[in-house]
């Protein structure tokens, strides 16, 4: 049984998480597999992954990497 | 009378745009899409004929069209190239319609999906009409950064449609002015809910309470999205990757997002959509109203991340509760 509900949980864990290198997001959603209810960290390629833990208090948390967020307005030509 | 070469038609399309377009205005019909160069098809198979080919939205047997809406299967053409000074064209007539109008193009009235952005930035998208509650007047939803340049912007500056990375320069394309924005705080440890701002039309009649490929009369409600709706279809019209639908993957996350190549900013409380098989957003989607499936304005999107080698794009929404709370709004009446 999980003392804490999933919001709780990530609201607690969020800094710590948030402050791991490369990490950009971290948000409530569903295993890939089972549909359940995990904590989702959003990643960067040059994440230290393997300091991320795969769960906290009960709840899986699952790793995405992504290219980095940003503001989506068109690229100026000189970013492209 | 001279039979015509393909290479008549290169000269006579060039030179006779005007004879054609009054061909298709003789038929009285506003369905005709275009015309261009081809070999005669018939019964579905392509002749070595050369013809000028017509393009309708739709076929229909001969039988059931009037005479006079006919498009003329042979047409002669005054022709000083001809010997005879008179030129046999033959026609053709397909069923081809083209997408319209690009989202990145000038649209006049404006619905919603289509490039927009304040003069000093690239481009964005213009999310869709909602009301001032401060003076029930219909305005135009989309981000800080696409409507009032990252906080840079002052109150009445002139937003162009379509934004300036698609053409854009004001006065002639001003579509609106910067009405109000919620400031977005970049400093180190503050954290944001929204990237939000409205901007009034100059003309009422430049813009239409519609969203481009989703309908008209849309949004008029809204629905707030909780943990329950994970993995509920959610769907956008934006600029850059036009309709795109993907599914609610993550609630109530905490990101970081980079503007411009300097800065960036924290936001709590956001929404991400994914699909793992399209790109679901790109650059110039900033803006765009996003949906469910009963066409109910869920959130603004603002940021995201591109697709790359085996990285799936994803979206980055505004609740849009945060978004009516902060910014005063409430959603257009049918």
């Amino acid at each position: 049984m999980k003392d804490k509900s999933i919001q709780e949980v990530k609201e607690a864990w969020e800094k710590r998480l948030m402050s791991i290198p490369g990490v950009m997001g971290v948000g409530i959603s569903l295993t890939k597999d089972t549909r359940k209810r995990c904590i989702k960290v959003y990643a960067n390629r040059e994440a230290a992954v393997a300091k991320i833990p795969r769960e906290i208090e009960g709840y899986p948390i699952e790793v995405e990497i992504r290219r980095p967020f940003r503001a989506l307005e068109k690229k100026d030509k000189k970013e492209e | 009378m001279a039979k015509c070469t393909a290479r008549d038609l290169v000269r006579i399309i060039r030179t006779g745009r005007q004879f054609f377009l009054q061909v298709a205005a003789a038929t009285g019909c506003d369905c005709i899409n275009g015309f261009g160069i081809t070999m005669k098809r018939t019964a579905g198979k392509m002749t070595k004929q050369p013809a000028i080919v017509f393009y309708v939205n739709r076929k229909l047997s001969l039988r059931n069209l009037p005479v006079q809406n006919r498009i003329p299967q042979q047409i002669n053409i005054p022709w000083e190239y001809a010997a005879d000074g008179v030129l046999e064209v033959i026609t053709d007539v397909q069923a081809v319609r083209f997408q319209a109008f690009e989202n990145t193009s000038r649209q006049r009235p404006c619905p919603g999906g289509f490039s927009i952005g304040h003069i000093d930035i690239t481009a964005g998208t213009l999310g869709c009409l909602v009301k001032d509650r401060s003076n029930q007047e219909t305005v135009i939803l989309s981000n800080n950064h696409v409507l009032a340049n990252s906080n840079q912007a002052a109150i009445g500056d002139a937003i162009v449609q379509p934004g300036p990375a698609d053409g854009g320069a004001a006065p002639a394309d001003t579509i609106a002015r910067l009405t109000r924005f919620h400031p977005i705080d970049f400093t180190p440890g503050a954290s944001n809910l929204i990237d939000a701002a409205i901007a009034t039309p100059i003309n009422p009649d430049d813009v239409v309470h519609e969203i481009k490929d989703i309908g008209a009369n849309i949004p008029t409600e809204t629905r707030n999205i909780t943990v329950d709706d994970l993995g509920a279809s959610v769907k956008k019209s934006g600029r850059t990757t036009e309709l795109t639908t993907g599914t609610i993957d993550t609630v109530s996350a905490t990101v970081n997002v980079k503007y411009g190549m300097f800065e960036k900013a924290n936001f709590v409380d956001q929404i991400i959509i994914a699909n793992p098989d399209v790109e679901i957003s790109a650059g110039g989607d900033s803006g765009s109203a996003v949906l469910d499936e009963d066409n109910k304005l869920i959130g603004l999107l603002f940021a995201g991340s591109e697709a790359g080698a085996g990285e799936p794009a994803t979206a980055i929404i505004n609740p849009i509760r945060h978004v009516f709370n902060l910014l005063d709004l409430e959603t257009l009446t049918p």
